[in-house]
């Protein structure tokens, strides 16, 4: 029975082929714009997520100023050499490094631009920490080691000479406010140009040329295993406060914990596709409204075949299921099509965004539960668009539909 | 015989109530969300331009370094400005006025809280004054400007005195600025951006004495109105490059004309409401499916009527004319609705900003050219939409419409 239901539905959708397609591509094109979207950005918070999980979820991040996203080593003088020796003494932390960030002019081979430069630290514990957290992995040469003064490590991009439109090897020397520093290894890629074009020297090397002093722009900490992470954090804001004399709701720094980081960026990444899946969404929204369009026509020309089906017995909920199924068809079909479309656009909107911006984190996430969610959310979209006019069908008189004709 | 066609097509319209109505919805949906969003972003930027366009095509800035990190971010560059460069831009021939004011972050107390915020130090001069109220960075809403001379005098941004700590700071009151008391002379006027809202400023001489800084962050220069002030920014480059003994091509400060900050800024917003925009234009792309759909079922009910028109003697052109008209007018009147919606949208939207974010910068604005642009872009799309089936009515046989009821 609901079987015959769905190829009388099916031999309407393809009896007026024309009017089943048009009503089909404002389904799709809403669907694949709304797919296309959530996919991107699923496959980018999983990219973050991936990203903070190589890094570790034991990890403590302390900065100066109050909240997130301050630029890195615009608050000078906060954090210093001995706040590092404190947290290190915390317990529950295993082990602390610190960071400088600068911009500084760099040459090379008569090309000259700023960038950034960044002071890691040499010690071999310290640096272990820095490489596991920032995801360091030399390509070619060696890391820095405790006993190097002026050399220098560089990102992939900088290697391939994206920066200085020249290629850079080792034992190239670069110079950094005119002094002389030796490339004595290579990075991998990071894959985001930011990373990828930017120098890593000796932190105390740093300080010396910046005049940095004690200064650290940047603590990070790594818990050991077990430790409460909220608890060390907390730990860590009791001590710097206590050594610098500043009351809670006081103080010019703050510590993250990885959830914290990782939790930060999904709010703000998820307000961003929220707005544009809701823009996007509003296509859907046109495309039911076609669905609706479509259904009162056939319900209007078929008047006359609504009166027999009634005259020999077909009940008013068969009438329903039949135009139903027709529309939730109409809106299933459109979503395939969408769907096959959406994961189109996604991959070439990958393809484009590594060639053109040299960024690895867009990429699509699409997966088997998207596919069958924008699949099923199609088929309602149809059938919902369908009930009013299905209901006007199944309520007709049979004596008037059959007369109408 | 133009005004037959409309009326032809009118009553068409009205035969259809529903069919029509349905059709409109799916363009006035897309209209209004486009109309919203375009009033919305070019209300952005007409605030921003208001606000940076005080400061005039012949405003010159300096900064050291490479100046990649934006303002107040002086402690990251690697390059220094010094007192002696504001001598030497004002020397500069075609240099007005030039000011180097000091820029820090510092601890500010109030009633035992305390907060961190950017310091202003400018010259106490009048001709300083005038600039920065030329500027529009000068405007006090309670109290006065800092006195010729005077220590130990600030005056608060608005959301500084307001927000920030728990009981308002009025004009009178003490604040200490990195420990040192000072009294409340002023409080700013409130901008338009949070930017200006959240400094404070001082005297510059008071600065260089109590922080020991004498380094200008910024230098902001003014070129007078009878030179070019690109001719100008290059004599700039050029003492600049002696009084810091540098060759070309190796500069640590950067020379900046405002206007072309304020350009590469509006850029991007363009850039980011191009992307929204074009994702909410989507569904009026799905609505003007939605025309042809419903005017391939016109055509096909009105076959028989098309065969009579052609029979006493209505030539092609006058039938694809009149069916053109009628889907120009679907698109017309769905837009019209559509304008008043998106109207509608954009001040609510806008009155939900100012009340939830306490900002101005979302303003919806209205110029005429975007409705009378949305009128015959939806008119122009409906007919664009109806070319197909009206080609198709117009093309009909006579003989076979007459005979096809």
């Amino acid at each position: 029975m609901f079987f015959d239901f769905f190829l009388i539905a099916c031999r309407n959708i393809s009896r007026r082929r024309l009017r089943s397609w048009l009503t089909m591509v404002g389904i799709f094109i809403g669907i694949a714009a709304v797919f296309t979207l959530v996919s991107l950005g699923n496959g980018f918070e999983k990219a973050l997520i991936d990203e903070f999980e190589k890094m570790g979820t034991d990890k403590l991040f302390v900065q100066p100023g109050k909240g997130f996203f301050s630029t890195p080593g615009s608050l000078k003088n906060v954090l210093s050499d001995y706040d590092l020796e404190l947290i290190k003494k915390v317990k529950g932390v295993e082990t602390a490094a610190g960071m400088n960030y600068k911009i500084a002019r760099i040459e090379f081979k008569d090309i000259s631009k700023y960038s950034w430069v960044i002071g890691i630290s040499t010690d071999p514990e310290e640096k272990k920490l820095l490489f596991e957290m920032q995801n360091f992995k030399v390509a070619k040469g060696r890391e820095l080691e405790s006993s190097d003064k002026y050399k220098i490590l560089i990102g992939a991009q900088i290697a391939k000479g994206l920066t200085f439109d020249k290629e850079v090897d080792l034992r190239n020397t670069i110079k950094i406010d005119g002094i002389d520093f030796k490339v004595v290894g290579i990075l991998e890629s990071m894959g985001n140009p930011q990373d990828d074009q930017t120098m890593y020297i000796p932190l105390k090397t740093e300080k010396e040329i910046f005049g940095e002093g004690e200064n650290l722009d940047y603590i990070m900490a790594k818990t050991s295993f077990n430790a409460d992470q909220d608890r060390v954090a907390a730990d860590i804001m009791k001590t710097l406060r206590r050594e610098k004399g500043v009351r809670e709701g006081d103080e010019n720094f703050n510590v993250q914990t990885s959830a914290q980081l990782i939790e930060s960026f999904n709010t703000v990444l998820n307000i961003v596709t929220v707005a544009l899946i809701s823009i996007a969404a509003i296509s859907i929204v046109v495309g039911a409204v076609g669905i609706t369009n479509t259904m009162y026509t056939a319900v209007l020309e078929r008047t006359g075949e609504i009166g027999i089906m009634k005259a020999i017995g077909a009940k008013n909920s068969d009438i329903l299921t039949i135009f139903l199924i027709e529309s939730g068809i109409l809106g299933m079909m459109g979503g395939l099509i969408g769907v096959l479309i959406g994961v189109g656009i996604g991959k070439l909107v990958e393809v484009i965004v590594k060639t053109a911006l040299l960024i690895d984190y867009i990429t699509p996430e699409i997966t088997v539960g998207l596919i069958l969610g924008s699949l099923a959310f199609a088929f309602v979209i149809g059938a919902v668009s369908g009930t009013m006019p299905a209901r006007q069908a199944s309520k007709m008189h049979p004596v008037n539909a059959l007369r109408s004709k | 015989m133009i005004k037959d066609y409309f009326k032809v097509a009118i009553k068409n319209i009205f035969n259809r109530k529903l069919r029509s109505w349905l059709t409109m919805i799916g363009i006035f949906i897309g209209i209004a969300a486009v109309v919203a969003l375009i009033s919305l972003g070019s209300g952005m930027q007409k605030a921003i331009t208001s606000q940076f366009g005080k400061i005039g095509a012949n405003r010159i800035s300096i900064s050291p370094g490479g100046a990649i990190a934006g303002p107040l971010s002086e402690n990251l560059g690697s390059g220094i400005l010094y007192s002696s460069d504001v001598e030497a831009v004002r020397n500069v021939k075609g240099v007005e006025f030039a000011t180097g004011p000091i820029a820090a972050y510092v601890e500010l107390e109030f009633n035992k809280e305390i907060e961190y915020v950017a310091l202003m130090a400018f010259d106490d001069d009048t001709k300083t004054l005038r600039y920065m109220e030329e500027m529009g960075l000068a405007e006090v809403e309670y109290g006065r400007q800092i006195k010729t001379g005077a220590t130990r005098e600030v005056i608060l941004g608005n959301r500084i005195a307001n927000d920030l700590f728990d009981k308002p700071i009025q004009v009178g009151n003490s604040i200490y600025v990195d420990n040192y008391k000072f009294n409340v002379v002023g409080i700013q006027k409130k901008s338009d951006s949070s930017m200006f809202d959240t400094v404070i400023r001082i005297s510059k001489k008071t600065a260089e004495d109590l922080f020991e800084r004498e380094n200008p962050s910024n230098i902001f220069a003014k070129v007078d109105d009878n030179y070019e002030p690109t001719e100008v920014l290059g004599k700039l480059e050029k003492a600049l490059r002696k009084e810091h003994n540098v060759d070309e091509g190796e500069e640590d400060f950067t020379i900046e004309i405002a206007a072309d900050v304020i350009e590469s800024f509006t850029r991007i917003l363009t850039t980011v409401q191009i992307l929204v925009i074009s994702i909410a234009a989507i569904s009026i792309v799905v609505g003007a499916v939605g025309i042809t759909n419903t005017m391939y079922t016109a055509v096909l009910e009105r076959t028989g009527e098309i065969g009579i028109m052609k029979a006493i003697g209505a030539r092609n052109s006058d039938i694809l004319t009149i069916f053109l008209i009628e889907s120009g007018m679907l698109g017309l009147v769905g837009g019209l609705i559509g304008i008043f919606i998106g109207v509608g949208i954009g001040k609510a939207v806008e009155v939900i900003a100012k009340a939830a974010m306490n900002s101005n910068i979302l303003q919806a604005h209205f110029p005429w050219y975007l409705i009378l642009g949305s009128l015959l872009f939806s008119f122009l799309l409906g007919a664009i939409a109806g070319t197909m089936p009206a080609k198709q009515a117009s093309k009909m046989n006579p003989i076979d419409a007459l005979r096809y009821e």
